[in-house]
């Protein structure tokens, strides 16, 4: 189940971005999915979320088909975005309620974790505030109770951990290893690889729209043999590879 | 070394004082290019009758009044009290000279000098205006000689210039004070310079304004040489000047820098809970406060039905109310229909697990009810200036017919075409 990306080939207009990509996050595991500034990370995320529709391959969460049955596959999916999005109209309290309503959730159970989750990120004294216009790691951090006050089955993270404090990326990645421990599938885009390498299980490493590697970190390991073992090495190898293309 | 360090100065220095006249005359010409939108051929003829009935029954009130009238000091003293708060520091400051203009930031003093000028100057006319259009009240409301007019005149510009002063203190010194005692200062001192000009002695007041006036001198040089300028709070103030010159543009014209601001009205809480009711549709929730906080929307609909409900007032004939109602209604709910598409750019709206249907139901929600606001608004006008059974009915069955047109039909037929 989880996520299964099978084939697909899209992006924005009629030239396609992505080039047969395919792969799966198991439930209970992190993914990590990285790649260098336009390898078609944001891009696969946008598919996943149902933004853009795919030119040729499917995917499916939870063994549900975005075009079958809309309404269960955008149910399961909690989503953080690169840049915060936030509704300027809305006040902290409502942003919240507003998600607990378009995804039907029991408002009083979810108010429960979602006091919890704002006094972990130190925003439960501003409940009356506009996060419009809150700082940049504010923001980011109430796209993060958004996200983790559900009990989504996937969690799409696109590059978390910018503008955030060192205490928050902490309690973050914690939150991470608790959706996995409940069974949810993640999918995280990133560029800090030391976070990547410490807590995904698996890594995609997209280059130019294609799947170039992925697997354990072992198994990235033996497709770069003489790069050397961190996660660091083994991307700028692909780097410099593609450099040198 | 030391004479290419001091040739360099010199050149920073002369370029710091063609600044303010650089950026005045680019000031100046980003006014005249929106004044000549708000001063179109209409709104020039439109203001001409506004001003000459206005003047007109000036000079009729004014032949009716006593001479001498016991309240005339105390209008007075208001008028003038008011008039001194208009005209703001103009500094022309941009956000990024806190970053360019840090080096030479003592050298800047200059050109704040010419920026006080400049603004005085153009305070002046206001005060002067003001004073002009005075004078007749003066000579038979406070019954005041043509000398003692001219020295309350002059009492309000010395006492606008020691403002000005004041103001620019606030942007040298680095011990800001806050807004609360900045306005009171400015209000009460003013009370208390007029209090002395109208209930006193005209050269009492006078004599009040110059001691103020050195007051603000003498204040402004102690700390004129000591180098720090309050960055913050004299680009603060600056934006927000200009925001207020943007906003008044705004209301003819689009202005690009006047972004939509967002207010929370917390008196409208109650109001949603009875919009929304028991309804767990998350767009009901989004519209309702987003209409109700959104400054343009929410600004765009109370504008339209106060100035309906105003026209309505002063018409008489029935059916020209009636149209004048039905256009205004239409009006109201066209404007409203591009609310709809209002977050299509939020990810999250193409996200949530609703649909199309639910989101379109919300806003017909929210349609209804703000239609039907402003309809029993102005009917209760319409028949209140024209109070009768048949006119009340006519106005009811005809905004009904245009509600359930616009709603049931012609919203859904233009939001599903466009």
């Amino acid at each position: 189940m989880g996520i299964e990306v099978e084939h697909l080939v899209g992006g924005y207009s009629q030239v396609p971005v992505l080039k047969d990509v395919s792969f799966s996050v198991a439930d209970g595991e992190v993914v990590g999915l990285i790649g260098l500034n336009g390898a078609g990370k944001s891009t696969t995320i946008n598919h996943i979320i149902g933004l853009l529709t795919p030119i040729r391959g499917h995917i499916q969460l939870g063994g549900v088909d975005l075009k079958t049955d809309p309404s269960a596959y955008k149910q399961q999916i909690a989503y953080i975005p690169e840049l915060p999005v936030l509704y300027d109209e809305l006040t902290l309290q409502e942003t919240l309620t507003l998600t607990m309503m378009a995804y039907g959730l029991d408002v009083e159970k979810t108010w429960i974790r979602a006091h919890e989750l704002l006094k972990t990120f130190r925003l439960d004294n501003k409940l009356n505030w506009f996060p419009a216009n809150f700082s940049k790691g504010m923001r980011q951090k109430v796209m993060i109770v958004n996200a983790f006050m559900t009990n989504a089955k996937v969690f799409i993270i696109d590059e978390p951990f910018l503008g955030l404090d060192p205490v928050a990326v902490h309690d973050l990645l914690q939150l991470i290893e608790e959706a996995r421990g409940r069974g949810a599938a993640v999918l995280m885009s990133t560029h800090v690889l030391a976070n990547a390498e410490k807590y995904c299980d698996r890594f995609i490493l997209l280059n130019q729209g294609e799947v170039k590697v992925s697997g354990t970190l072992d198994q990235l390991r033996a497709a770069f043999p003489d790069v050397g073992g961190s996660l660091d090495d083994i991307y700028l190898a692909l780097a410099n590879g593609e450099r040198n293309d | 070394m030391i004479f290419i360090w001091h040739l360099q100065m010199v050149n920073v220095m002369t370029d710091l004082q063609k600044l303010f006249s650089q950026r005045l005359s680019r000031h100046a010409g980003q006014l005249l290019k929106y004044l000549r939108l708000v001063f179109t051929d209409h709104f020039v003829i439109a203001l001409f009758f506004f001003f000459g009935a206005l003047g007109f029954a000036y000079q009729n009130e004014l032949k009716r009044l006593t001479l001498g009238v016991w309240w005339g000091p105390w209008l007075t003293m208001l008028i003038l009290v008011i008039t001194l708060q208009m005209g703001r520091l103009a500094t022309l400051l941009e956000p990024a000279d806190a970053v360019f203009l840090l080096p030479a930031e003592t050298t800047l003093h200059q050109y704040l000098k010419h920026a006080r000028n400049y603004s005085l100057l153009m305070a002046s006319f206001i005060q002067i205006a003001v004073g002009v259009v005075l004078l007749p009240f003066l000579a038979r409301g406070d019954q005041m000689t043509l000398l003692e007019a001219a020295i309350l005149i002059m009492t309000q510009l010395i006492t606008k210039a020691a403002w000005m002063n004041w103001q620019l203190q606030q942007g040298v010194q680095q011990v800001k004070h806050s807004i609360g005692q900045v306005r009171l200062v400015n209000w009460l001192g003013a009370i208390v310079i007029f209090g002395l000009s109208l209930f006193v002695s005209v050269w009492v007041g006078l004599i009040a304004a110059l001691l103020a006036l050195s007051a603000s001198i003498a204040g402004l040089g102690k700390r004129w040489h000591n180098g720090q300028l309050a960055w913050q709070s004299l680009i603060t103030n600056e934006n927000g000047r200009m925001m207020v010159l943007y906003r008044f543009f705004n209301l003819f014209t689009d202005v690009p820098q006047v972004k939509a601001t967002v207010r929370r009205r917390r008196y409208l809480d109650p109001l949603w809970k009875l919009v929304i009711g028991h309804s767990t549709n998350p767009y009901l929730f989004l519209f309702t406060r987003g209409l109700g906080r959104d400054s343009d929307t929410f600004g765009l609909i109370t504008r339209l039905t106060v100035m309906g409900m105003i026209i309505l007032i002063f018409l008489t004939n029935q059916w020209a109310s009636l149209v004048v109602m039905l256009l205004a209604i239409y009006l109201i709910g066209f404007q409203l229909l591009p609310f709809y598409r209002e977050y299509e750019g939020k990810v999250f709206t193409h996200l949530f697990p609703v649909t199309k249907g639910q989101q379109l139901s919300a806003f017909k929600t929210v349609l209804t009810d703000v239609l039907t606001i402003c309809a029993v608004l102005f009917v209760i006008v319409d028949v209140a200036v024209n109070w009768s059974w048949l006119r009340l009915l006519i106005d009811v069955v005809a905004m009904a017919a245009e509600l359930i047109i616009f709603i049931g039909w012609y919203s859904g037929w233009r939001l599903r075409k466009s």
